[in-house]
């Protein structure tokens, strides 16, 4: 048990820090669904288990277009995710309430915005002792409106 | 615990450290992206604590922060004219020695090399790409901008809208490999550096430009989330005194009015969200000016 005490932290974090795993996944399988759209530089990708969860703040400017992207791995699940005002009002989620099931959001900005997006990986149904990881970026891409 | 869990753990320490240290390099297929991108874990007897711990770190990955080239668009589509002048000279890419000089710089010129392209200005494009992939090599990224995308950058010259996929893709690209590296006070620093020049850039057309005025005032938000990008990486020497000036800047920042509204949303023509209302920035002349001297200067020690 003691071992367990040791590696099992070390074990959670390790995968975090474990971008080379992510980068080539992100570049073949999700940038390309920012076609037509600027994508910013950042690299927004870690390596999440079922029941992560991840929150993030994001301007958008007046006068823009918008695609928000939510890409995990299939092994995953459907990532979850929403999109809030900064009173938490929901303005879009991914889950049905605000329209079908998608993994990226559209939406023009016509006033400057800071929204919140929450991304949720879903709990394994599996009663197995095992629980799959893997890759989950966010993107963001603009052009003009 | 069994022999079998502890051989599980065991493998995939294995497992997960060899991600680590292979993945230096794109995996050259994509079944070993695929393998590569999902391992299985035991979550059973798993410590409170680690768990608390791991979403903290979670928290710390995912950040944004306005690309350069964000800015660079919003400059143009407020009707401002090029001006070489205000851009950081390629002869002075030698000057630079230090890796923290070379990050910085090398999101500085990033920023020139997004500007310049947006003003569909193919000669200082390539020049910028010139001194943009010196100081990349220099630290360590030197199979990011190779002589294929030179070759791509060239064929693109006067392809605006290829061109900018190609460098917002390239500094993404620079962003990763810098993070994969374990190299993330290079990659904070080379952020910084492009905000820092984006927003002096943006200065220098606000005179007498209303709807730039709002959007530096708005740059209140992104100097918010830079400073919390930064607040993730304690005790780092290379960052301390960056950190500092990004706090200079707040306190200057501080100053912009923000009334609070509600969110708006509807949906256009097509059917496509549009999001509107929520908050009005605002800010004084005297403001403004202190928001650009006090950027002039940090930038003027960045470049030097």
């Amino acid at each position: 048990m003691k071992f367990l005490k040791i590696i099992l932290p070390l074990l959670l974090m390790l995968p975090l820090a474990s971008n080379a795993q992510c980068r080539s996944f992100t570049k073949k399988r999700c940038l390309p669904q920012l076609e037509g759209y600027i994508q910013n530089d950042n690299f927004n990708s870690a390596v999440l288990i079922p029941g992560d969860e991840a929150e993030l703040l994001l301007t958008f400017y007046a006068g823009k277009e918008y695609r928000l992207l939510v890409c995990g791995h299939p092994v995953l699940g459907d990532l979850q995710f929403e999109v809030l005002d900064t009173d938490e009002q929901l303005i879009y989620s991914n889950d049905g309430k605000t329209g079908e099931a998608q993994s990226s959001f559209d939406f023009k900005v016509a006033s400057t915005q800071q929204l919140i997006v929450r991304i949720r990986v879903p709990d394994t149904d599996s009663p197995s002792t095992l629980l799959h990881e893997g890759c989950v970026s966010v993107m963001v891409g603009s052009k003009e409106g | 615990m069994s022999t079998r869990k502890l051989t599980v753990f065991t493998l995939m320490v294995f497992f997960a450290m060899g991600g680590a240290i292979m993945g230096c390099g794109e995996a050259p297929k994509q079944a070993a992206d695929d393998a590569q991108a999902n391992t299985e874990v035991s979550m059973q007897d798993v410590e409170g604590s680690a768990v608390a711990s791991r979403k903290e770190t979670i928290k710390k990955i995912f950040y944004t922060i306005p690309a350069p080239v964000e800015m660079a668009s919003l400059i143009q589509s407020t009707g401002a004219d090029f001006n070489g002048d205000n851009l950081n000279s390629v002869d002075n890419v030698n000057n630079y020695v230090t890796r923290k000089q070379k990050a910085l710089n090398l999101g500085v010129y990033g920023a020139n090399l997004s500007y310049a392209t947006m003003f569909e200005r193919s000669k200082e494009s390539l020049y910028y790409l010139s001194a943009v992939r010196q100081l990349a090599d220099q630290l360590g990224a030197s199979n990011v901008i190779n002589d294929d995308l030179i070759t791509r950058v060239e064929a693109n010259k006067e392809n605006k809208d290829s061109l900018l996929v190609i460098v917002s893709d390239t500094f993404w690209s620079l962003n990763a490999k810098f993070k994969e590296d374990n190299m993330e006070d290079i990659s904070a620093l080379v952020i910084a550096g492009g905000w820092i020049e984006a927003l002096h850039l943006a200065n220098s057309h606000v005179a007498g430009n209303d709807a730039l005025r709002t959007r530096v005032a708005e740059q209140k938000y992104s100097l918010d989330d830079l400073i919390s990008l930064f607040g993730t990486y304690e005790n780092q020497e290379n960052l301390a005194d960056v950190l500092a000036d990004l706090n200079q800047l707040k306190t200057v920042f501080d100053q912009v009015e923000i009334k609070k509204g509600k969110t708006e949303t509807s949906q256009d023509e097509s059917g496509t969200t549009v999001i509107g209302g929520a908050n009005v920035v605002s800010m004084s002349d005297a403001t403004l000016q202190q928001i650009i001297n006090t950027t002039r200067d940090i930038r003027s020690r960045y470049i030097q």
